[in-house]
């Protein structure tokens, strides 16, 4: 049962009703909450006033978007508080949000009604640039309002064996992208720092960079080529820096406690994330078999609380594709229990000095849940509302996860206060 | 809402000695205020101002009062009694794109290894002229009642 169907209405409640219910819950995040879950079209009108020279268009990604096409359109889209909404578009049946061009303004509108003003994402300087090789220096490199992203290998080997996580479609995407866009499988070290190089002469344009793949099970203990490989690329990127630490976050595998310590020690590294997915050790099971073959939920936990000892409290924290715990048939079927579930095993691991973040799961195309739907409006909101309290409860920042270092957590956006 | 700004308030928001304070609600609904060197007019008419630490509580008391629809107040002064208080609303901040980055390196030239959170935009409601001289002409003039009896004394 979604929230809002025990009601008198017996319907989940409608963006405007959300707002009205949770006055604490600034609207800008509901907003984009609600942006995300739904997509958005973008008008002729609003694609009339984009300027492809100025805005950043479309580009390599880790994940697919939800109408399966590598269409050049606007990448996204920021709001008039600085949050940025990570969004793609949406096929019009499935009636998403409209950016449209109205007496002057860019806005984000739904039936016809003006919500807010948006503005598209500039593009970086380094964006119009080829590297000595030659590759387009942003198939190497991406660029979020504030964030460099790295993407070193567009492959998980979870998918050797069909065991990648059930909501993904990393393979495929990087398939698609490969042949469309020509991103290569493997970044080159000296490539990707080469292009940190060129992003840093713009002054004020970056504050973090953030590494992130698929998973890597080789090596004399798994996936120690996957953290071979991360610390060559760390390196290579550490040489553009004064300072042997930068800001820095490496979203990969649960590594064991030698990889982590290697990744702390040999490189500029200063945070860890280690995505769980989904906080319930069933559902873990059934979502992400990959993850469940090699390391298990139990251990995914532990490697993370052992991550605190070694990258300190407060830069060390896990996501999770919210809503994914109420796929069918499997999931919660109640959203209450569901939200309650989620939420205790989120303090278990912030009593431990792990935080954790979300992002809104977008049943994609390409992924082995393509048919599913993700949880309500109000799910997503007392989600975000929950976790900010428990960290605010244990007394734990995400600054290296949020909404200026990252932007892709609603929940990470009120830390802003 | 247009509100006119003088000639007067332009050339002290402008004027380097001049005092400028920033006046947000905290959480708990106390005024707080703090100096701000970096705030001017922008060419919207409304009042800008450099936000340089991220973690400052005047920069989340502005998030939360653009958030939650509250107001804020500048409050500029300068000499022989110079005093306007800026009334307004926050409307916008700006974290990434070529404003921001502009005023980064601005503020870079201007005070060297400094960093810059956000560009904090206010749309001005109102301006109330707190300057002494023309307060206190005000009432002489409409408030005689208000005079001390020795001043009136032959």
């Amino acid at each position: 049962m979604r929230l809002g169907e025990e009601s008198e209405n017996n319907r989940e409640l409608n963006f405007i009703e959300v707002i009205e219910k949770y006055p604490e819950m600034p609207k800008f995040i509901i907003l984009k909450i609600d942006i995300q879950r739904r997509g958005i079209h973008y008008s002729k009108e609003a694609l009339s006033v984009f300027n492809k020279d100025l805005y950043q268009v479309r580009g390599a990604a880790l994940f697919g978007s939800r109408d399966s096409k590598l269409t050049p359109l606007p990448e996204s889209l920021v709001l008039r508080d600085g949050t940025t909404v990570l969004t793609d578009p949406a096929p019009i049946e499935s009636k998403p949000y409209i950016v449209d061009y109205i007496n002057g303004k860019l806005v984000i509108t739904d039936q016809g009604k003006i919500l807010e003003e948006v503005d598209y994402w500039y593009k970086p300087d380094f964006y119009n640039k080829n590297t000595l090789k030659g590759t387009p220096m942003q198939h190497i490199v991406t660029a979020r309002p504030q964030r460099l992203q790295v993407m070193p290998s567009s492959y998980c080997h979870f998918w050797n064996n069909d065991k990648g996580c059930k909501y993904c479609d990393i393979v495929n995407n990087f398939k698609h992208q490969k042949s469309e866009l020509g991103v290569q499988t493997k970044l080159d070290p000296i490539e990707v720092a080469e292009v940190i190089k060129e992003a840093l002469k713009q002054p004020g344009r970056f504050s973090s960079i953030c590494l992130t793949a698929g998973s890597d099970t080789r090596g004399e203990e798994p996936f120690d080529e996957e953290v071979n490989y991360y610390i060559e690329i760390l390196n290579a990127i550490g040489e553009n820096f004064k300072t042997k630490k930068f800001p820095s976050q490496l979203i990969g595998t649960a590594f064991n406690e030698r990889q982590l310590r290697r990744l702390y020690d040999e490189t500029g590294l200063t945070s860890y994330t280690s995505d769980i997915e989904v906080l319930n050790e069933e559902l873990f099971n059934w979502i992400c078999p990959g993850k469940a073959e090699w390391v298990g939920y139990k251990q995914w936990k532990d490697r993370l609380i052992k991550a605190v000892d070694i990258f300190g409290r407060g830069n060390v924290n896990t996501g999770i594709v919210a809503g994914v715990e109420l796929a069918k048939p499997y999931g919660f079927t109640n959203e209450e229990v569901a939200l309650k579930a989620v939420l205790d095993e989120a303090e278990d691991l912030a009593i431990h000095g792990v935080a954790t973040v979300y992002v809104v799961w977008i049943p994609r195309p390409e992924s082995a849940f393509h048919d599913q739907r993700n949880a309500s409006l109000e799910y997503y909101v007392r989600l975000a509302i929950g976790l900010d309290n428990i960290r605010r409860k244990y007394n734990l920042g995400i600054d290296f996860d949020d909404y200026r270092r990252c932007g892709n957590h609603p929940d990470g956006d009120l830390s802003r206060i | 809402m247009i509100v006119d700004v003088s000639q007067e308030l332009r050339d002290l928001i402008n004027n380097a000695q001049a005092v400028k304070v920033l006046v947000v609600l905290s959480e708990t609904g106390i005024p707080l205020a703090e100096l701000k060197e970096s705030v001017f007019f922008n060419e919207d008419a409304n009042i800008e101002y450099l936000e340089l630490l991220e973690g400052s509580q005047s920069y989340k008391n502005f998030t939360r009062s653009l958030w939650y629809d509250k107001k804020v107040s500048f409050l500029i002064s300068g000499e022989n009694g110079l005093s306007f208080q800026i009334i307004g609303k926050p409307i916008k901040i700006l974290v990434s794109g070529p404003l921001y980055e502009k005023k980064y390196i601005g503020l870079r030239e201007e005070l060297g290894d400094v960093d810059l959170a956000a560009v904090c935009i206010t749309e001005i409601e109102e301006i109330i002229d707190n300057s002494f001289n023309k307060k206190f002409e005000e009432q002489e003039k409409l408030k005689p009642i208000f005079k001390h009896l020795d001043r009136l004394a032959k």
